[in-house]
């Protein structure tokens, strides 16, 4: 009996230093780790990582359901001290109900800056620009079972799931307004521009959101994982409009080139279809006629 | 001694030892990059809308805060909730210190936090009128309170005299370093109600996401601040200072610039052992 409790005693005494240095671990995993850019040699070593991968839903998306949106920022500062850049990007990854990717996209957003892309019918593209159209997550879709088709002859998505990805900008262009002058230039500081099929870039740095990583026929370095964003999306219930964040969800490295390969396989087929927009959902719009959803 | 006595010794001293040799390395890697849970962002949509068409109900969205007073008996002086407001274009536009009594709730209203924003692209429009402010983030860092004994005087506004709170968002008030200096502190949770669509009266809500920012980002926010403090306009005669949100700390959830709007206090008191003044900066 006196050796059992012993025993339990000791094996109490074990534990407390493996859970204490386990939670520090763990802690400073979260504290000093936003990227998770080493190689791994191993799928072993190949853990998850958090604070990059965001996840939601979306349903109802029907033509009588109106428009609803999904909202991302970018909330961490530009700092030298800890390496956060000016500019991230946030990779959408769209699946329909039965699991499979029907559309992805790139798109870059600056710290502070909220992009509004919209789940349901997308907007017409604007008259003066060409590209891109209003931002948009569902009306692309690469072969949807459950498609939709808008009157204006668009497909959509009704119902299914959006992984959203934060990761370092992995592109570059030649931007096609001057840099430095976004305070000149503002109402095109929310249009992206667009490099090819699901490929967005910054207008003002010239830095490019490629989903599909150094998979894609432009792409020239993979989708690093790198802490920042968060998002918030809208859901038509049956009965109005509900609202919630995306929920936080580890992704190890090798699950994250994943979903760039087979964004890849959407982007490269040359249909036109399966991928989203990321333009300013409000340029070509009244700014201020937002929120049909439910209606 | 029994074998597994033995070895639990074994794995007790092992791990014991492994502890002390991995903490401080592991330590000095956290304090590289110190994150307090105090940075929190949400965004906002259909701010200055809730009028449109004219003539229907206003409907404003609610920022709601309150200090979870986690910090118990070792802390009971105020917090501030500093309150940074920015465009969809990543742009500062206002920012304004909210003080909260430990263990407080505190009521924003969206269209008084985006009433007088500082940047022409967002803010031209008649006096008394909306701005053009409608979508955007809010974030929310919560940190120390500089705590003081005002003297009497009409500068030191509603609070002259009393044991006031003051909350400054860019940070200049605060000693640079030592004791009082500006730092954040965990405490605060938020929430905010989004209007989904003026036409309809949809209202949703959802909490403020923790941003697992660095400290280090605090005085960042604060320069931004600073300058955007900093301007102020006439329009129709009458000088604006904008991008400052000030008014909103106090005014319990009202818009306190809508012409229209109901009458919004300036500053409260808190009684009790402590009598502290509470206004915004």
């Amino acid at each position: 009996m006196l050796a059992g409790k012993r025993v339990r005693k000791e094996i109490i005494l074990a534990m407390v230093p493996a859970v204490l240095l386990l939670a520090v671990t763990v802690q400073n995993a979260r504290a000093t780790t936003p990227t998770c850019t080493a190689p791994y040699g191993s799928p072993s070593s190949d853990v998850g990582c958090y604070g990059v991968q965001f996840i939601n839903y979306f349903s109802n998306a029907a033509p009588a359901s109106g428009k609803v949106y999904a909202r991302v920022t970018a909330p961490l500062e530009a700092n030298a001290d800890t390496g956060q850049p000016e500019e991230i990007c946030a990779m959408f990854y769209v699946f329909d109900w039965g699991e499979a990717m029907q559309e992805c996209c790139g798109c870059p957003i600056t710290a502070d800056g909220l992009l509004t892309l919209s789940i349901g019918e997308p907007s017409p593209p604007p008259p003066t620009q060409g590209t891109p159209a209003g931002g948009n997550l569902t009306g692309n879709p690469y072969s949807a079972p459950d498609e939709y088709y808008y009157a204006s002859g668009a497909a959509g998505l009704q119902d299914g799931v959006i992984r959203l990805i934060s990761a370092e900008t992995n592109g570059t262009t030649t931007p096609s307004s001057p840099p430095g002058n976004e305070s000149v230039y503002r109402d095109e500081a929310g249009t992206p521009e667009r490099l090819a099929n699901g490929v967005f870039c910054d207008r003002f740095s010239g830095l490019c959101c490629d989903p599909a990583g150094a998979n894609s026929t432009i792409g020239t370095s993979a989708v690093t994982l790198y802490t920042t964003v968060r998002g918030w999306a809208d859901h038509v219930q049956n009965d109005g409009v509900t609202n919630t964040a995306f929920e936080e969800n580890p992704i190890s490295r090798s699950d994250a080139g994943t979903l760039a390969s087979v964004c890849a396989t959407l982007l490269t087929a040359g249909t036109g279809n399966g991928y989203c927009n990321c333009g300013d959902e409000f340029y070509s719009e009244d700014s201020y006629n937002e929120g049909t959803g439910g209606e | 001694m029994s074998k597994l006595e033995k070895l639990c010794r074994l794995a007790g001293v092992g791990g014991a030892l492994a502890a002390l040799v991995m903490l401080p390395v592991l330590l000095a890697g956290t304090a590289a990059h110190a994150q307090t849970d105090a940075f929190y962002v949400n965004y906002f949509a259909n701010a200055q809308l809730g009028t449109q068409p004219p003539g229907t109900p206003n409907q404003d969205d609610i920022v709601r805060l309150i200090d979870t007073n986690v910090r118990q008996q070792a802390d009971q002086n105020p917090l501030c909730a500093m309150v940074y407001v920015y465009d969809e274009w990543q742009e500062m536009q206002e920012c304004c210190g909210c003080p909260v009594s430990a263990g407080g709730e505190l009521a924003l209203s969206v269209d008084g936090l985006t009433w007088l924003p500082t940047g022409d692209f967002v803010h031209i429009k008649s006096a008394g009128d909306p701005s053009l402010l409608f979508r955007g983030t809010i974030k929310i860092v919560s940190t120390n309170a500089i705590v003081t004994q005002l003297p009497p005087g009409l500068l030191n506004g509603p609070c002259a005299g009393d044991v006031a709170v003051l909350c400054d968002p860019t940070g200049e008030l605060y000693p640079s370093s030592g004791a009082g200096s500006w730092t954040p502190v965990a405490s605060l949770r938020g929430w905010t109600t989004h209007l989904q669509s003026y036409t309809t009266g949809y209202v949703t809500e959802t909490r403020f996401e923790k941003t697992h920012e660095p400290d280090s980002d605090l005085p960042i926010l604060g320069d931004a601040c600073s300058s955007v403090t900093e301007s102020s306009s006439v329009v129709a005669g009458i000088t604006e200072v904008r991008g400052s949100c000030a008014a909103v700390c106090s005014a319990q959830g009202v818009n306190p610039y809508n012409p229209g709007g109901p009458a919004a206090p300036t500053y409260f008191v808190e009684a009790g052992p402590n009598s502290y003044c509470y206004s915004g900066l």
